[in-house]
């Protein structure tokens, strides 16, 4: 590939390129309270029921279609039954954002009473997950062509709608985050002395877990599996491994989640490659880099 | 006198099940009370209901003030030392109500935190990492986080735990010192009896379901040790100190 090539590539995946950087950005901020809640296994649960909200959403896709070509033109209330069935149809997102947010409210409950400890929750949650998106790919249309969007995703065909799209519901979480750091942060650190001080825990941790489910049901479409739960753990990793204060540990591991996403995007298009392997890649070799630093001081 | 915490009646514990019964407590303004029992037998019960986290199955719990009058340090080692908070981070989380959403903490806030961080003892430590603390420098800094919001009532769960003879001994100078110089009243939970038998003027004991409180007088006189405990348990004095050891034999064993 020449140079001119490469730079016409980037050109032409310019919002693909944008949309990256922003899924990035937004799981490597939520990926510092993943990791430092010790809820990593939460998050790799979350992005693989997500995913099988999208194969679900393949699998059901033809069939919405087909039920909504014929009922659109029809007699209310089937003309409605069209509409929105035709709207789901190409929607993905609404269905994995609907499994993704059962799964928060089942994870979020607070520990008392439970049978089963919240890690084997979580643990059945990630096995039914896996074995359901399997399923629902093998009986898809497109079979193994979803399987690959549905692990790598699909940032390159990234839209200008789909990127407004990603960017407000993003631009929500961050302002969640920005109004309620400290109640946030307290939270996570001491739930009990939170509670003492009149904080509802309980509320305040499904907020969390909301955000973070919102984030990986719409980032997971685009950026796939791999990226999504990459970028929630690597950055986060290199953040903590590189920085001693919590300011220092958010803007280390946004930009180094930033730096591997337009790295990763131009490495892939340079190599013709999916744009996971190189994104994850360069966040590991960002995280090694840390390791080293902190071992020189 | 009006108490600060009541309890009458109270039935306390989770769901259906009932960790202890018929619990009635009252703490006065420039208590120092010793909550003290066995592991299992329900002082964190009791200690959740005071701080309002569960509510009584039955009877009542009752802080007549409508702020928030208790200042709590919990067990140092339920906090995750993989959050990178310095010392004063986590003093200034005792303020957290007050202060406004976005950006730093005011000046005021500061100096409150520095001020609280001085009543502790650890006013050098102020910019430290706090995983890299020792326990009781740990303990000194949630002893700090409680303080600053200026409560009245300081509720320290296990505060000595698993620490050293000089570490036990400093924590509980400095609780002594803030109960005797700020007119705090104390509730400090422990499973030995011997950390709060010097200090403490009251004991309750938490023990088969039920709470009973005792003047420290009444501890040392009474045989309701043996009782409590289930063994022959006798009070020496040493040194203006008094000291529970299991009662001995001829042969200076324990019976």
């Amino acid at each position: 590939m020449t140079a001119e090539d490469f730079l016409m590539g980037l050109r032409l995946n310019a919002l693909g390129i944008i949309g990256s950087v922003l899924v990035a950005a937004t799981c490597a901020f939520l990926g510092v309270y993943v990791v430092l809640k010790r809820v990593v296994f939460v998050g790799v649960s979350l992005a693989q029921i997500s995913s099988a909200g999208i194969a679900l959403a393949f699998l059901v896709g033809p069939w919405l279609a087909s039920v909504a070509h014929r009922t659109i033109h029809g007699a209310p209330p089937f003309s409605a039954i069209g509409i929105c069935f035709e709207w789901l149809a190409v929607r993905p997102v609404v269905v994995s954002l609907v499994v993704t947010f059962g799964a928060v409210l089942l994870f979020a409950r607070p520990p008392t009473g439970r049978a089963l400890p919240r890690e084997a929750s979580i643990g059945i949650g990630y096995v039914l997950a896996s074995a359901l998106s399997l399923l629902f790919i093998l009986k898809s249309a497109k079979g193994m062509e979803d399987v690959r969007e549905l692990l790598d995703g699909s940032v390159v065909a990234l839209g200008a709608a789909d990127l407004w799209a990603l960017g407000a519901v993003f631009a929500a979480v961050a302002a969640v985050h920005a109004l309620f750091y400290k109640q946030f942060l307290f939270v996570s650190f001491d739930a009990e002395m939170a509670a003492s001080r009149g904080y509802a825990v309980a509320r305040w941790e499904m907020l969390f877990f909301v955000t973070l489910g919102a984030t990986i049901a719409v980032a997971i479409q685009k950026a796939g599996l791999l990226s999504v739960f990459a970028m929630m753990l690597l950055p986060a990793a290199t953040g903590l491994v590189a920085c001693r204060r919590m300011a220092g540990v958010f803007i280390v591991a946004v930009a180094s989640a930033v730096v591997s996403a337009a790295v990763g995007f131009a490495l892939a298009l340079l190599w013709d490659l999916p744009v996971s392997p190189p994104t994850i890649g360069t966040s590991a070799a960002l995280l090694a880099g840390a390791y080293l630093v902190r071992a020189g001081r | 006198m009006e108490p600060l915490i009541r309890l009458a009646d109270a039935a306390l514990g989770y769901g259906k099940v009932r960790v202890l019964d018929g619990v009635t407590l009252e703490v006065y303004p420039g208590d120092y009370l010793g909550i003290v029992g066995p592991n299992g037998s329900g002082k964190t019960t009791l200690l959740k209901a005071i701080l309002g986290l569960i509510r009584p199955l039955a009877g009542s719990v009752q802080i007549p003030s409508s702020e928030h009058i208790i200042g709590y340090v919990p067990q140092r080692d339920t906090l995750d030392t993989i959050f990178p908070l310095t010392v004063l981070d986590i003093v200034l989380m005792g303020l957290f109500d007050t202060l406004s959403p976005i950006g730093r903490p005011a000046r005021r806030h500061i100096a409150r935190a520095e001020q609280a961080l001085e009543a502790a003892g650890i006013a050098d430590l102020r910019d430290r990492h706090f995983g890299s603390l020792s326990g009781g420098q740990k303990q000194r800094t949630i002893i700090a986080r409680a303080l600053v919001a200026d409560p009245k009532v300081l509720l320290l769960d296990e505060p000595t735990n698993g620490m050293d003879l000089p570490g036990e001994t400093g924590i509980l100078s400095l609780i002594r010192s803030l109960h005797d110089e700020r007119n705090l009243t104390v509730l400090l939970v422990s499973h030995l009896l011997n950390t709060v038998i010097n200090h403490a003027r009251r004991i309750a004991f938490v023990a088969n379901g039920r709470v009973e409180t005792l003047d420290r007088s009444e501890v040392i006189a009474s045989s309701k040790l043996s009782d409590i405990y289930g063994m022959d348990v006798e009070v020496t004095r040493h040194d203006h100190r008094y000291l529970v050891l299991p009662a001995a034999n001829e042969g200076g064993q324990p019976a």
